[in-house]
């Protein structure tokens, strides 16, 4: 099926796709803007202008320290969207493969991974990732890194399980009976008739990356200043909060419509499913 | 019995493992505590006495037994940064940690399953609908944004408490409930939004089902019908749901904490992660893991009772 067939059936199919498309493209815009442009350099302080309001020369205002808040919002989105990107990456693309060798093949080494898998499952991702900055250190690339090893053990179950399922059809046995390798029915037979759930799988994933990161960069081990992240404005205008509330609904209210985006488009496409 | 014993082998089986997970993690980071304590000017004499006194220079697979040995007489180690035992240092944040999330859950189940009944009840009313709508936006919210939209409107526009003002249990259990209710507030509204759509759905799905046809043709009130029937059997994910949150309540709090200056678990493990005060990271998260795998055995038991043909074939 075409990817355009794909998007019509779903556009057709579901409210929640619908609301969560338009409010995900919404997003992407607003960060793809502000990887070609921002106000102003993202981290120059304007001393005269702390904490201002709204005004023509900053169209949002400015934090603590002067910063534009418009570019830091630009700026910010694009942080976090881009450890959200790498931290889906790494999970999916492991926990894919995982989970397709074990669904396949099955037997003790499926058992195996599937026990510590399961035991990984059990523990929040948010855990996982503190105990996994704590033992790579902060910033960017390990925050990544660590979400990332954090989101494996959900994509590894919901891959496996559909291999499972899908390995006892006949067209599986029809391949096979002509003789196709393994790897070759993996990854051209059956992979591409999981792609619905893989695709709601990653959309779900996404809105919870961003909710990670976000908390982990609030927590002051994501991303370190003087970058923006949108955890990392909130939690630093936080003390704010009476002088300047915008400076921290700003960053707040961009995050909520990030994560509503990507959650109602997953739903819709799983909705659509059925 | 079985059953039991299998579940409960296999609990102890993955806190063993994730405690030499944990463990050797923490061994095989590169960085010496013995260095980081007297700093780079000290004698190489003196870092190989006090090795020996910290236990660093035994192997691995000792130094883990030693210090697994000492978890079960309630030696936790003691703390790189406060020099005095872990366990001290812990024993007047658990409680503050626990109250939180306890407080947390039960507002969790006082909200959440009468507004799951109630939405059912009124599928496809103007109530049921805005609420779907409503409930789609507020599990978008990150329970840090929650937490600070609380601080904001009944900390700051309506003055109902003084954010960062907590009060210490010892102090005044009273204010220090009052004090926890908006953060524990903080994280129970996205999980009561999650919970109401799930016991909705189930309530629905349930409600379609032939037996309840056949309980209302014996002339049974729909009361009777929802309470003594439906709601038995829309209970069961609803159950699972509810215990998986117990455990991401834990996780949240750390956050929480954070938000609202509370010094319990939460705020700890960030302080000593930050400080790399690896004794102290690793009594928490290992209390953290315990905590999640003995309330994970508890649901798997308790499930089992609700519906006793879950693991009777297997």
């Amino acid at each position: 099926m075409s990817a355009g067939r794909r998007f019509a059936i779903y556009w057709k199919g579901s409210r929640m796709f619908r609301a969560g498309f338009v409010i995900m493209s919404a997003v992407i815009l607003f960060v793809l803007l502000g990887m070609l442009f921002t106000p102003y350099p993202p981290t120059a302080m304007d001393e005269g202008a702390k904490l201002s309001g709204f005004s023509a020369k900053h169209l949002l205002g400015t934090d603590h320290l002067g910063r534009d808040l418009l570019s830091r919002l630009l700026s910010g989105a694009g942080t976090t969207l881009f450890i959200a990107i790498g931290t889906i990456f790494i999970g999916a693309v492991t926990g894919s493969l995982l989970g397709a060798f074990c669904g396949y093949f099955g037997g003790t080494a499926d058992e195996i991974i599937m026990r510590i898998v399961d035991a990984l499952f059990a523990f929040p991702s948010i855990l996982l990732a503190l105990l996994f900055v704590s033992l790579f250190g902060s910033g960017r690339y390990h925050v990544i890194l660590a979400l990332g090893i954090a989101f494996v053990p959900s994509f590894a179950r919901t891959v496996r399980g559909e291999f499972l399922r899908e390995k006892g059809r006949d067209y599986v046995t029809n391949a096979k009976l002509h003789g196709v390798g393994d790897l070759r029915i993996m990854f051209f037979h059956i992979l591409p008739n999981t792609l619905d759930v893989l695709l709601s799988a990653v959309l779900i994933g996404f809105n919870n990356a961003v909710l990670a990161e976000a908390g982990l960069s609030f927590l002051g081990i994501g991303v370190q200043p003087p970058d923006a992240s949108l955890g990392r404005m909130l939690s630093e205008s936080q003390q704010y909060l009476f002088r300047a509330p915008m400076t921290t609904f700003l960053p707040g209210i961009l995050l909520v419509l990030m994560i509503l985006g990507f959650s109602l488009t997953g739903e819709g496409v799983r909705e659509s499913e059925r | 019995m079985r059953y039991v014993m299998k579940k409960l082998f296999s609990a102890i089986a993955t806190l063993f493992l994730v405690s030499v997970a944990v463990f050797f993690s923490f061994a095989l980071i590169p960085g010496d505590p013995a260095l980081k304590k007297l700093g780079t000017q000290a004698t190489p004499e003196a870092l190989m006495r006090l090795r020996e006194t910290m236990g660093l220079n035994a192997p691995l697979p000792v130094r883990y037994l030693k210090w697994v040995a000492g978890v079960f007489r309630g030696d936790l180690g003691t703390s790189y940064s406060y020099e005095i035992p872990v366990g001290e240092l812990l024993a007047d944040k658990l409680p503050v940690t626990v109250a939180l999330v306890l407080f947390s859950f039960l507002l969790l189940i006082a909200i959440a399953i009468p507004l799951g009944i109630r939405h059912a009840k009124h599928e496809g009313g103007i109530f049921d609908r805005s609420f779907l709508v409503l409930g789609q936006i507020v599990m978008a919210i990150p329970p840090f944004f929650m937490g600070i939209l609380l601080t904001w409107f009944f900390g700051i526009v309506l003055r109902v408490f003084t954010p960062g003002g907590y009060v210490s249990w010892r102090t005044s259990l009273t204010g220090f409930l009052g004090y926890l209710f908006f953060p524990a507030l903080a994280i129970a509204i996205p999980r009561v939004a999650m919970t109401t759509k799930l016991l909705r759905a189930e309530v629905l799905k349930e409600v379609r089902r032939d037996y309840v046809r056949t309980a209302f043709s014996r002339g049974n009130s729909s009361m009777a019908v929802l309470y003594r029937h439906v709601l038995k059997n829309a209970f069961l994910p609803v159950l699972t749901f509810l215990a998986m949150n117990l455990t991401d309540m834990v996780a949240g709090s750390v956050v929480i904490e954070q938000v609202f200056g509370i010094p319990g678990f939460g705020r700890f493990l960030l302080i000593s992660i930050l400080g790399r005060d690896y004794p102290v990271v690793e009594a928490i998260i290992m209390g953290l893991a315990a905590f999640i795998i003995v309330i994970n055995l508890l649901t798997d038991l308790l499930y089992r009772m609700i519906d006793p043909r879950i693991g009777a074939s297997s």
